[in-house]
């Protein structure tokens, strides 16, 4: 296993290369846009005392050179201090840290809805193109890839809050502090995030599923007796899978980054809403870090997918020779 | 004795915006138990189909559209419902594929996938079926079996492969073997070596032996009895040395002298059957193999022959084939034939 570790260490490095442009990028952009978090702290652009601009840009070290700020920035990093929020009283860390769960809670179920709508539909309608539910499959499929996430989540709402009254429109609780509270609170915007999810999935998996079962291994399995059900699902599903591994890894590193507009539709405290805020004050130093943290789980969650691809397909294995 | 295998009237169709055309018409054939069958014609005249059709293996749109297939204890395969098939795939009959690589799931180890086939139809503990699979391994001569049964197929060159699926074939104990163009993609020597394993299985267990190829040397070595498809159709069936000695089929003939020879002039031109074979939708009236035949005369346009018995287990569908059987025909001198 020579071959996979150098093939580890390799793309580790690749990713800290990635992560030091990016931080780059990031930092530079933000000084580019117009905007400054003293002005926004001082209340708007209008009347502003210059000496108390001054001051406060002193005292938020925003009077040093860029470069001086940047390397202060990347320096914390390494030590895992990644800064003060100019408007909160709380350090990054902690206002990441707070987040972070939530987060993972609403991506991780999200993920897992999107999986468990998506294999079946694509089943159904791979498998049995002509029958109703693979109509109808079809037809939803169409319908959520066409309306935004928002929409569907308003929908939801709409129906399942201000009419049916069965669950809350929006807001969040420790799933510690209340379990019941809590699932409560994320079924809906799961299942919205989850519908987004399944329906690309469906339609690429349905494709694949397509094309796997026309492959002449499906007819060899077919031909030493194994009932249908089995060669589909033993020997189609798992072919057809690997090509939808990519889009699985990018929807996990799309949810984890923070998915802004369904967190905002149901007052979800995630990252995403958590970056909407620091845009609009230009707290940089939230922005930053969050944008940074995104492109980390973007970096090692492509890591990983490329590394199931291995588990997967043993023809993709690394650092296996021929025998 | 009762036949491995008979097949009566099997016409199959493919089903599509327009009329269903039929690809294989009207197929009757036997095979005895522990017989061993040539099917052989050139591509597109329905040899694979009907082996696929043996096996309920045909995909649609492609599909039986009558005829039956019965097997030894008298089961028809043709009026079988799909899930019913299961408990004759690889248990009465068996198939091996002319491409094992695709013919493999690349993603499952071979060991596992053989060992499924054993687990299909019989009730057996992992155990029992591993050692099961390891004895298939070594009796197909993939070397060191134990080893092998945990790779990948893209872990075996093409003729270890082409075992493995071999292996997976006998691994339920069939009658019937149904082989197509099992050396087809394999490498020249390979190909022998392939040949003598299936040779030596087929004695060894009794399996009937259907061998689909268009290479009549492979048949030559390998069959008991031949059959020639044309165009959707059987035109000649008879034991091997009969067939090769003296085609009663024109078209027999023009394939058998289109094997090249190493004992002919290599200045001279390599000997080939002119023209294409007809398709499917479009058959000639009479004879299908009449555009392309040196005997044809007037009687071939009009009537189609049919697959007539001449003469110790021999058929052909020529309406010459009695007078070729006495050897009394000299070819016409045009293809399309004159008076005669």
């Amino acid at each position: 296993m020579n071959g996979l570790r150098g093939y580890v260490l390799r793309r580790l490095g690749a990713g800290v290369l990635l992560l030091a442009l990016a931080s780059l990028l990031t930092f530079a952009l933000l000084r580019v846009v117009p905007g400054d978090p003293t002005i926004t702290k001082l209340g708007g652009a209008r009347n502003i005392d210059p000496a108390a601009l001054a001051e406060l840009r002193h005292e938020l070290g925003l009077d040093r050179s860029v470069v001086a700020q940047y390397l202060s920035w990347v320096g914390g990093l390494l030590q895992g201090d990644l800064g003060q929020s100019y408007f909160s009283q709380y350090a990054v860390t902690t206002l990441i840290g707070q987040r972070v769960v939530p987060t993972l809670e609403l991506a991780g179920l999200a993920f897992v809805v999107g999986l468990v709508l998506a294999v079946p539909a694509a089943l159904v309608s791979a498998t049995r193109p002509r029958s109703i539910a693979a109509r109808l499959v079809n037809a939803a499929t169409a319908a959520l890839m066409a309306a935004p996430p928002f929409l569907v989540g308003i929908a939801f709402v709409v129906v399942l809050s201000v009419q049916a009254g069965l669950l809350p429109a929006r807001g969040y609780v420790p799933f510690v502090e209340d379990p019941l509270e809590n699932l409560r609170l994320v079924a809906m915007p799961a299942l919205t995030l989850g519908l987004a999810v399944a329906a690309p999935l469906v339609v690429l998996l349905r494709a694949s599923l397509g094309e796997t079962l026309r492959a002449p291994f499906i007819r060899t399995a077919t031909g030493k007796g194994l009932q249908r059900r089995r060669v589909v699902l033993g020997h189609a599903l798992p072919n057809a899978l690997i090509p939808s591994l990519t889009y699985l890894g990018v929807t996990v590193g799309y949810l984890l980054g923070g998915v802004v507009v369904v967190e905002y539709v149901f007052g979800w405290p995630g990252l995403g809403s958590l970056v909407v805020d620091a845009v609009l004050k230009r707290d940089y130093a939230v922005l930053q870090s969050v944008v940074l943290l995104a492109v980390a789980i973007f970096v090692f969650v492509t890591f990983v997918t490329d590394l199931l691809y291995g588990v997967l397909d043993p023809r993709l294995r690394v650092g296996e020779g021929q025998p | 004795m009762t036949a491995a295998l008979t097949v009566t009237g099997l016409t199959i169709e493919v089903v599509g915006r327009d009329a269903p055309l039929q690809l294989v018409r009207d197929v009757s054939f036997q095979l005895g138990a522990g017989e061993r069958l040539g099917l052989v014609g050139e591509s597109g005249s329905g040899k694979s189909l009907t082996a696929l059709a043996v096996m309920r293996l045909l995909q649609a749109p492609v599909r039986i559209s009558s005829g039956q297939i019965t097997l030894s204890d008298g089961t028809d395969v043709a009026a079988l419902e799909e899930r019913e098939l299961a408990a004759i795939r690889g248990r009465r009959a068996a198939m091996v594929y002319q491409d094992p690589l695709s013919a493999l799931n690349p993603v499952r180890r071979v060991g596992d996938q053989i060992a499924e086939a054993i687990h299909a139809h019989e009730d057996v503990t992992a155990a029992v079926a591993r050692r099961r699979v390891v004895e298939l391994l070594r009796e197909v001569g993939v070397p060191d079996p134990e080893r092998r049964a945990d790779q990948y197929p893209h872990e075996f060159s093409g003729g270890m492969r082409q075992r493995v699926v071999i292996a997976m074939a006998l691994s339920a104990g069939p009658e019937l073997l149904v082989a197509d163009e099992p050396t087809t993609a394999l490498d020249v020597t390979t190909q022998a070596r392939i040949l003598e394993l299936l040779l030596r299985l087929a004695e060894q267990r009794g399996l009937a032996v259907i061998l689909i190829t268009h290479d009549l040397g492979v048949a030559a070595r390998f069959c008991d009895r031949l059959q020639v498809m044309y165009a959707g159709r059987l035109v000649e069936t008879g034991p091997l040395a009969d067939l090769y000695r003296n085609p009663l089929h024109p078209y027999s003939e023009g394939l058998l002298a289109s094997v090249c020879r190493l004992d002919a002039d290599p200045a001279a031109p390599m000997p080939a059957l002119a023209g294409q074979p007809p398709s499917a939708g479009q058959l000639p009236a009479g004879c299908s193999f009449r555009p392309r035949c040196a005997y044809a005369y007037e009687r071939c346009e009009r009537e189609r022959p049919p697959l007539t018995e001449i003469a110790g287990g021999r058929a052909a569908a020529c309406h010459l084939a009695p007078e070729r059987s006495a050897g009394t025909v000299a070819p016409a001198l045009a293809p399309t034939g004159g008076d005669r």
